[in-house]
């Protein structure tokens, strides 16, 4: 008998309901520092979480050891006496949503083929980019998870992820630079050579440094600075909504973004590494539209959220690692993007500011929206064109007014970081600097 | 020492007899650690989640013809082949550039000073304490939501390398977060928020009827303060906060790790440099007692010290693992950290202070016709030259003296101008241990930080006109 039925059988006998998650993963890494390789690693994490509901109230208790399942159901029962409360049930059928997420060439990527591709990407970019040096890692990581529960639902499912980031840093007396790229994804072998060409366009854009007063100007925010979004993405989120902290909590059918935006959580998008067939509760993934035309439809749930608001639920009962219970949370939210590439929103304007990169986000006030985050990577447009880099510059703002009342325009071009989105045009933001 | 060891029986002897599967590599070094955690979290009137976790893992890390392989797992029961695995990888590699400093062999076990061990407080107990505090604040005045939240860990590592060392170690932290919400006058959620943290007394955290009083206070005054205008300021930073700012301005510029393998940053960071005024002194170090930062050996074996990073204004040290160090031509300063047993470790800082200085806050205030009293830790960032930080209140400072509160003050700077533009330092200094280091995939690292009052000119705060 595996470790996943000796835990739910045991527990059943002691319990109303329970649920056991299986999972075990494993990771093959490489890391390149100033320009050379000098690190590989191999990683295997296995562990067991046990969810029971007792009268209503749940019990949870994760653990990497397999040996000891009386200690495993015995914890969490123990647990269940005082535990929270769980307004749901768990699943009774287990329905993969048909992704084609999986891939064996990602799953079998070797760690001979990582090294050769990052020697191959840190070698060019050295080559094009003498006076930078070259930070790389580049990851493959497998998942084999197994969902099981005293409903009679059954379920495992794979994924195959590669991810890794490129990372150039410039390094003289009074300016030193960082620029980076990153992606994560399913069927990404080939991305580490698009990093290269990327990253050497921004170092020959960066090179002059421009002199910005501080001001209101028109900004691009590329996806990777879209990591101001932390508070709509809690707007959007039952847990917030049933405990009083998401503003939109009354809002579902009216108007909160401006009506070109579209926001949806994408569970189904088979690119993606969130991406998966159910989620960590067993509940078919799918796709939930959030905010269609600027106006709010919903909200993401996981099973216990959807049962408090009546509600289905979402397939968004995601658990961070194997260590916590599951609680809605997104998949991929994808905002729908415009037509035009970033080059022809940057001709468009006269003198305006283009973010890349910033820090601090996790500064900002968690729920109203307000933000002031220091730019580590902004370029200067001017008649159209970059003409160089602005230094110690901060951009402030609030998230929810710039969604509502600032768009401009959006890009065309898809990334994934914090929001899979395109570049976007905002009106009016202020930055301040230290040039005044 | 507790029950663990039931888990790892024999840990030295299978240690030592696992590490001879290395002999062949220049260094192998095994980490076996235990870690349990307990989390309870009320959400407004309800308890939101009650966790409990065990992690029984390990890790190897071998260095062989200048490159380093690593391997981390949870089965602990063919270390011999988890030994083989990191020195086959490591191989593969080909040569790389590493080398190590020599290493004085050690035995040591070193058990935790705990006055009271959140691990023998019955659940309920705990339960019942975090209620109380979360009911104090929902049952205040214009609360329309809470968050509080306990959490507590304790951890035992075993660390053997073929250099002879053998240590078996223990670190506890128990932890209480307060948040009220109340909603400003555009009907957004602000929030307030207290903590209490401790690495040797459940006791302390959990008394905190003035913290769960003082995030309500914080959340309205928030709410009702404007937002502070973006601009260059004179900035007072009190102490709390002075310990993030040193921690992000200047700490992460002092890890080797990043200026070993290159020449560009040796030249900017020759020591010996001049930083800032004579009075700046900045320090790190394990050897601090009871605070987040605090481990007798690092994860190297290297016995932890003080390390003056900044003495009389003048650039006098950087933090190192054994292989940076052996690159500079320094010594090793016990340093090299990993948060759990699925990383290598890599340079962190410990305990990382500004020293007092000469002045008192009455002078300090003194002459600022405009500027801001910056208040409360609220994270921080770097990239290594720039940095920034947040301060959870802010108070204006109008001819001389403290006055109305300000929301959302965050400070940018440049590291160096920074550092010059500190131009007063208090005289009193205060430790905080609240604080998680996130260092490119290893998050959180407990570390302390702690620093007198100090003055900075010419600050960059952001914020809308």
């Amino acid at each position: 008998m595996s470790i996943i039925d000796k835990v739910l059988e045991l527990a059943k006998s002691r319990t109303d309901s329970a649920e056991v998650f299986y999972s075990v993963s494993e990771r093959t890494g490489c890391t390149w520092s100033s320009d050379k390789l000098k690190l590989a690693e191999g990683k295997e994490t296995s562990g067991i979480a046990l969810r029971v509901v007792t009268d209503g109230k749940v019990g949870f208790f994760a653990t990497s050891r397999l040996d000891d399942p009386a200690m495993v159901v015995d914890t969490a029962c123990e647990l269940a006496r005082f535990g929270t409360e769980f307004a749901g049930d768990f699943v009774r059928e287990s329905v993969p949503a048909k992704i084609d997420n999986y891939h064996e060439e990602t799953a079998n990527i070797s760690a001979a083929t990582l090294v050769a591709t990052g020697n191959r990407i840190v070698g060019v970019s050295k080559e094009r980019n003498p006076e930078a040096f070259w930070d790389a890692k580049l990851e493959r990581i497998t998942v084999d998870s197994t969902l099981a529960n005293s409903n009679g639902a059954r379920v495992s499912f794979k994924k195959a992820i590669f991810d890794g980031h490129l990372f150039a840093q410039i390094t003289r007396e009074g300016d030193v630079m960082m620029v980076y790229e990153f992606d994560e994804g399913t069927t990404l072998t080939n991305q580490p050579d698009t990093w290269v060409e990327i990253l050497a366009k921004k170092l020959s854009d960066a090179k002059t440094i421009v002199n910005l007063p501080g001001g209101e100007y028109p900004c691009i925010l590329t996806p990777k600075a879209m990591n101001v979004i932390g508070p709509v993405k809690m707007a959007m989120n039952a847990r917030m909504v049933t405990k009083d902290l998401s503003p939109w909590k009354d809002k579902v059918g009216e108007r909160v973004f401006d009506s070109r935006i579209d926001l949806y959580d994408n569970g189904l998008d088979p690119t993606q590494g969130a991406t998966q067939p159910v989620d960590d509760e067993g509940v078919t993934s799918r796709v939930t539209p959030l905010i269609e035309g600027g106006i709010l439809k919903g909200f993401i749930h996981d099973l216990h959220t959807a049962a408090i608001m009546g509600v289905a639920p979402t397939g968004n009962g995601m658990r961070m690692g194997l260590g916590g219970p599951p609680r809605a949370s997104f998949t991929t939210l994808t905002m729908k993007p415009g037509k035009k590439t970033l080059d022809e929103m940057v001709a468009g304007i006269d003198r305006g500011v283009l973010i890349d990169q910033v820090m601090g986000a996790h500064q900002a006030s968690m729920f109203s929206g307000d933000f002031s985050v220091s730019v580590s990577l902004g370029f200067v447009i001017e008649n159209g064109k970059i003409v160089g880099r602005f230094k110690d510059g901060m951009l402030a703002g609030n998230v929810f007014r710039m969604f509502k009342d600032q768009v401009v325009e959006f890009g065309s071009e898809m990334k994934s970081a914090d929001i899979y989105s395109p570049p976007i045009l905002f009106d009016g933001m202020t930055v301040a600097t230290a040039g005044g | 020492m507790t029950n663990e060891v039931t888990i790892i029986p024999d840990v030295r002897d299978r240690m030592a007899e696992a590490l001879n599967a290395g002999a062949d590599a220049s260094e192998v070094e095994i980490r076996l650690e235990n870690i349990e955690s307990t989390t309870i979290t009320f959400q407004k009137d309800s308890l939101e989640s009650l966790d409990k976790g065990v992690s029984v893992g390990g890790c190897v890390r071998a260095l062989v013809n200048g490159s380093w392989g690593f391997s981390s797992f949870n089965s602990l029961d063919n270390l011999m082949g988890r030994v083989r695995e990191a020195v086959d990888i490591a191989r593969a590699l080909g040569p790389g550039q590493a080398k190590l400093s020599v290493q004085e062999p050690r035995e040591d076990i070193v058990p935790v000073r705990i006055l009271r061990d959140p691990r023998s407080v019955p659940v309920s107990e705990t339960l019942e304490s975090v209620k109380k505090y979360n009911d104090i604040m929902l049952k205040s005045d214009g609360v329309v939501s809470t968050y509080s939240t306990y959490r507590h860990f304790h951890y035992r590592r075993w660390f053997m390398n073929t250099s002879g060392t053998f240590t078996d170690q223990e670190k506890m932290k128990v932890t209480l977060i307060l948040m009220a919400m109340v909603l400003d006058s555009d009907g957004m959620v602000q929030e307030g928020r207290d903590y209490l943290n401790s690495m040797i007394d459940y006791d302390v955290v959990v008394g905190a009827g003035e913290s769960a009083e003082i995030a309500v206070r914080d959340a309205r005054e928030i709410a009702g303060a404007p937002k502070v205008k973006g601009g260059k300021y004179p900035v007072i930073v009190n102490p709390d906060l002075a310990g993030t700012f040193i921690h992000e301005a200047f700490g992460h510029l002092s890890e080797a790790d990043f200026v070993h393998q290159n020449p560009d940053w040796q030249k900017i960071l020759t020591l010996g440099r001049k930083m800032g005024r004579d009075f700046l002194n900045v320090t790190d170090g394990g050897a601090v007692p009871d605070e987040g930062g605090t481990m007798k050996y690092d994860d190297e074996g290297t016995l932890a010290g003080k390390t003056y990073l900044i003495k009389d204004g003048v650039l006098s040290g950087r933090l190192h693992s054994r292989e940076t160090a052996a690159a500079l031509g320094e010594n090793p300063t016990g340093n090299a950290r990993a948060t759990s047993y699925r990383f290598p470790p890599i340079v962190r800082m410990t305990n990382t202070a500004i020293e007092p200085g000469p002045h008192t806050l009455d002078e300090m205030l003194s002459d600022i016709e405009y500027g801001v009293y910056a208040v409360k830790p609220h994270g921080g960032q770097t990239s290594l030259e720039q940095f920034t930080f947040g301060a959870y209140r802010g108070y204006e400072i109008v001819n001389g003296k403290i006055g109305g509160p300000l929301k959302n003050v965050s400070i940018s700077g440049n590291l160096f101008k920074t550092l010059e533009n500190i131009d007063m330092i208090g005289n009193d200094l205060i430790f905080d241990s609240i604080g998680g280091c996130g260092k490119g995939e290893q998050a959180p690292l407990p570390v302390g930080t702690g620093g007198p009052h100090i003055r900075i000119q010419d600050c960059v705060i952001g914020g809308e006109a």
